[in-house]
C-alpha cells in the first residue's frame, strides 16, 4: 500500500471530520443555487407562472379576477350623474311662470265674481300641481329607463371583452403549453425568465410561419424531426443542425429552408445566449 | 484482532472518502454542464401547400422532329397535374435563358443527362422538381416518348424516368396519366387519380331518358352502360370497382339492379314494390344498403347481405330515411333523415359480428342542425370528413360544405354559383366531383354539369362531357380493369 493512503490511528479522526464536513457541503448545495443565492430554487412551475403573469399583464384589468373591475367606479360614477340630472330636470319649468296673484285671489275674495275667480283659480292650481306631479313621474320613469338600457348595454359590451379576453388568455396559455419551456430551469431572476418565454413564444411564430411542406409529402411525412438551433446575440444563426429526419430528405430540406428564410431572428435575451434551441416539427 | 479490526476501519473509510470525493468532482461537472442547458419548442401543424414544379416544352429531337406532338404531350401533361391538385406548374416564360438544356446530349439517354445537370438555375427559380420530356418519331406509326421526373430537394431525391412508344393522342393521353400516377405513387404514397373512373346520371339531349354514363376523370372516353330507354338514377361503386348499383324504372317501378364492370352484366337486388333506391356497397362489398318503401308513405333503410335473397330493416323512424353511405372504416353509416321534419344528415352507429359477416345499428345521432335542407352525404377516404349538399336560405342555394364526422367544424366550400349537390370524394381524398347548374361563374341556374375541384374548395373545372345535362356524379376506387 503507498505510504500516504496509510493512516495512523488519530488521523482517523481528522478524516472522519472531513467526511462529516463534506455531507454537509453536499446537504447544503442541494438548497442553495449555483450562484450563492439561498433558498431561491425555481421549478418549472414558478417559471410557468412567471411567464404567465407576464403575459396576463397585457390582459385588460377586468380580464384578471385578482384585480379590482372598474366597473364599481363606472357604476358609482352613472348614479350620480342620474341624481343630477333628476335635480336638473325635476322641476317643469312652468312653475316659475305661476302667478302669485292666484294664491291672493283665492284668499282676499268678497264678491260672488271674485270669488268664482278664486275657485276657478284654485281649481287651476290644482290642476297645475297634477300636472306637474304626472310630468315629473313621466320624465322620471322616462330617465329609468334611459339608464336601464344604458346599464344593459354597458353589460353586454363588458361582457363581450371579459369574454375575448378569456379567450386570448387561454390560447396564450395553449401556446405556452406547446411551447414547452426546457426543465432545465433557467437560473435567473423573475425578469430574465419573463424575457425568456417572450422570446420563445416569439421564436415559435417566427418559424412556423415558414413551416409549409408540399401537400404531397403529407401522407409520408410521419417522423418528428429535431433541428439544434444556435441563435448569436446578434440574432444571426450560428448553427442549424438536423438532429432527427423525417425519413424524407426533400422534407427535411424544405424544413431547414423555412428556418434559414427567417433570416434575422430578434436579439436573444441574455438568459438564452449561448444555449442551444431544440425545434421538434411534428408531422 | 485489534490490527484487523482497525484495518478494517480504515479501509473503509478510505473506500467511503475516495467515493465522495468522486462523487462531489462528478457534481461539480454535471453543474458546469447543466449550465449549458436547451430550450425545447414544439412546433406542429404545417401549413400544407402545393408543390412548385417545373415543366418546359417537350423537346423533339432525331430521327424525326415531331414539334406538334412535343406540344400536346406538355400541354396534356400540364393538364393532368393541374387536376391532380397537388401541384402548381411554373409558367414556361421562366425557363428563358436556361431551357432547352445547352449540355444536354439529346441523342442519349434524357435520364442520363438529367442526372448530370447543374440543378442551382432551376433552384434558383423556387422550384422543387422538375419534368422534362422528348419525344421523336421512330416510324410512319410510332412515337418515342421519353419523360422523367426529378425532385431537386434532399440527398435521396426520387427521380423517375419512363420511356413509351405511342401510335395516336389517346394513347399519348393515357401514357402521360400512367406517368403522373407513378409520380403521385411514388411521393404521396396514395394511389393516383387517373386509373379512376365517374359514374353519373346523364341526358344527351334535352328529349332523352336518363341514363348511366361512366367516363375518365378529365370528361373523356365517355360510355352510356344502361342500353334500355327509362329513367336511371343514383349511382354508386362496389369498393373495389367491380361492379356498380343504380336504380332503374324499366320494369314501371323504381328498383335496385347491379351492373358488373368490365363485362356489364345486370341483374336485380331488390324489387319489392315501391321504391328500392339509393343502393350502396357496405366496404367489404358483400352487404348493400338501400332505402325502401316500408308502407303508409314512410321510407326505412334496408341491408341485403351475402347474396340473400331477403332485405332486412336497419333503421326504422317516421318520416324518409334515405341516402345511407358506409364510412370506409366501416364504423358508421351516414344516412339523411327527415324524422324531426326538414331533412338532416345523421350518423347510425355499427357494431360487426365477429366473423364481420353481419353488422347492425347501436344507436344513431343527428350530425346536421345547421341549414334548412341538407343531403347527399359522401365520407372522405379516411373517414374523417364528410361533404355533403345544404341549403342556404340566405342564398337560396344548395352549396357544398364539409364537416367532421361528428357534425363539427362545418366548412363551405362553394357559395353564390347556382346549385351544386352530389358530393363524392376521389380515392386520395384530394378532389371532389359535384353537380352544378351554374351559367359560367355565375349565380344563374341552367342544366346540371360535372365539375371537379381541390378538397378545400378551389380549383373548380367543368368536364367537357358533351351533354345536355349531367348530375349525381360519383368517383370510382382505383381500377384495375381499366
Amino acid at each position: 500500500m503507498p505510504s500516504f493512503l496509510k493512516l495512523a490511528d488519530s488521523q482517523d479522526l481528522i478524516l472522519g471530520r472531513f467526511l462529516l464536513f463534506s455531507v454537509l457541503i453536499h446537504l447544503v448545495s442541494i438548497f442553495v443555487n449555483w450562484d450563492g443565492s439561498f433558498l431561491n430554487k425555481r421549478s418549472i412551475h414558478d417559471d410557468f407562472i412567471v411567464i404567465e403573469a407576464s403575459l396576463m399583464e397585457e390582459l385588460p384589468d377586468h380580464a384578471l379576477p385578482f384585480k379590482e373591475s372598474k366597473d364599481a367606479q363606472v357604476k358609482t360614477s352613472t348614479t350620480t350623474d342620474l341624481k343630477k340630472t333628476q335635480q336638473q330636470t325635476v322641476d317643469p319649468p312652468h312653475e316659475m311662470a305661476l302667478p302669485k296673484k292666484t294664491k291672493d285671489v283665492a284668499i282676499g275674495a268678497v264678491d260672488a265674481e271674485g270669488v268664482k275667480k278664486a275657485e276657478v283659480a284654485k281649481d287651476a292650481v290644482v290642476v297645475d300641481n297634477s300636472a306637474q306631479k304626472v310630468y315629473k313621474e313621466e320624465l322620471f320613469e322616462r330617465l329609468m329607463r334611459e339608464q336601464t338600457k344604458q346599464e344593459t348595454q354597458k353589460k353586454r359590451v363588458n361582457e363581450k371583452k371579459r369574454k375575448d379576453a378569456a379567450s386570448r388568455k387561454k390560447k396564450i396559455e395553449d401556446l405556452l403549453e406547446s411551447s414547452q419551456v426546457s426543465h432545465s430551469p433557467v437560473r435567473s431572476s423573475g425578469r430574465g425568465a419573463k424575457e425568456a418565454a417572450a422570446y420563445i413564444v416569439a421564436l415559435k411564430g417566427l418559424i412556423k410561419q415558414n413551416y409549409q411542406i408540399p401537400e404531397v409529402y403529407r401522407n409520408q411525412f410521419t417522423q418528428v424531426v429535431e433541428i439544434h438551433l444556435d441563435i448569436h446575440s446578434t440574432g444571426k444563426i450560428q448553427r442549424t443542425n438536423l438532429a432527427l429526419s423525417s425519413g424524407l430528405s426533400a422534407v427535411d430540406e424544405i424544413i431547414l429552408a423555412g428556418i434559414e428564410n427567417v433570416g434575422q431572428f430578434p436579439k436573444p435575451p441574455a438568459d438564452l445566449t449561448g444555449k442551444t434551441i431544440v425545434i421538434r416539427f411534428q408531422p | 484482532m485489534f490490527f484487523w479490526k482497525s484495518g478494517l476501519k480504515i479501509t473503509s473509510l478510505k473506500c467511503l472518502w475516495v467515493f465522495y470525493v468522486s462523487t462531489l468532482v462528478f457534481e461539480v461537472y454535471a453543474l458546469k454542464n447543466q449550465s449549458k442547458n436547451s430550450i425545447v419548442l414544439n412546433i406542429d401543424h404545417p401549413e400544407f401547400r402545393q408543390m412548385l414544379v417545373g415543366l418546359p416544352k417537350f423537346a423533339t429531337v432525331a430521327p424525326e422532329r415531331v414539334p406538334e406532338w412535343a406540344l400536346l404531350g406538355s400541354d396534356h401533361l400540364d393538364q393532368y397535374l393541374r387536376l391532380a391538385g397537388y401541384f402548381q406548374i411554373l409558367d414556361s416564360r421562366s425557363y428563358q435563358g436556361i431551357w432547352p438544356e445547352k449540355n444536354f446530349d439529346w441523342q442519349s439517354s434524357l435520364v442520363q443527362s438529367v442526372k448530370k445537370m447543374d440543378r442551382s438555375g432551376w433552384k434558383q427559380l423556387g422550384l422543387e422538381s422538375l419534368i422534362f420530356g422528348k419525344v421523336s418519331r421512330l416510324s410512319d406509326q410510332i412515337i418515342s416518348l421519353e419523360l422523367t421526373f426529378t425532385e431537386l430537394r434532399g440527398a435521396t431525391a426520387t427521380t423517375i424516368a419512363k420511356e413509351y412508344q405511342v401510335r395516336s393522342e389517346y394513347q399519348l393521353k393515357n401514357t402521360l396519366k400512367s406517368f403522373v400516377d407513378e409520380i403521385l405513387v411514388r411521393l404521396s404514397g396514395k394511389p393516383g387519380i387517373f386509373s379512376t373512373k365517374i359514374v353519373f346520371v346523364g341526358k344527351k339531349t334535352a328529349k332523352s331518358q336518363k341514363a348511366i354514363y361512366i367516363c375518365d376523370i378529365d370528361g373523356g372516353n365517355i360510355e352510356k352502360l344502361t342500353k334500355k330507354e327509362s329513367i336511371h338514377l343514383s349511382p354508386s361503386w362496389h369498393p373495389q370497382g367491380k361492379s356498380i348499383l343504380f336504380t332503374s324504372y324499366e320494369r314501371g317501378n323504381p328498383d335496385l339492379f347491379e351492373m358488373t364492370l368490365p363485362a356489364r352484366v345486370k341483374s336485380i337486388i331488390s324489387g319489392e314494390k315501391g321504391l328500392n333506391s339509393g343502393g350502396a356497397y357496405s366496404p367489404d362489398g358483400k352487404s348493400i344498403v338501400f332505402s325502401g318503401s316500408s308502407g303508409h308513405g314512410n321510407t326505412d333503410l334496408y341491408v341485403k347481405s351475402n347474396g340473400n335473397a331477403r332485405r332486412k330493416k336497419l333503421i326504422a323512424g317516421h318520416g324518409l330515411d334515405v341516402n345511407p353511405v358506409f364510412a370506409p372504416n366501416k364504423k358508421w353509416v351516414a344516412f339523411v333523415s327527415g324524422r324531426y321534419g326538414n331533412p338532416h344528415i345523421f350518423r347510425a352507429d355499427l357494431e360487426w359480428d365477429i366473423d364481420g359477416t353481419g353488422f347492425r345499428v347501436v344507436g344513431d345521432r343527428r350530425l346536421t342542425f345547421a341549414g334548412w335542407y341538407n343531403a347527399s352525404p359522401a365520407w372522405s377516404p379516411d373517414s374523417e370528413l364528410i361533404a355533403f349538399a345544404g341549403f342556404d336560405r340566405n342564398v337560396g342555394r344548395f352549396d357544398l360544405f364539409t364537416m367532421h364526422g361528428d357534425g363539427s367544424k362545418m366548412e363551405r366550400l362553394t357559395l353564390r354559383q347556382g346549385d351544386n349537390e352530389s358530393p363524392s370524394w376521389s380515392p386520395n381524398g384530394q378532389l371532389l366531383v359535384f353537380s352544378s347548374n351554374r351559367i359560367g361563374n355565375s349565380n344563374r341556374k341552367g342544366q346540371f354539369q360535372i365539375y371537379i375541384m381541390r378538397r378545400d374548395g378551389s380549383h373548380e373545372q367543368k368536364l367537357d362531357l358533351g351533354m345536355y345535362s349531367a348530375d349525381s356524379p360519383k368517383w370510382s376506387p382505383v381500377l384495375s380493369w381499366d
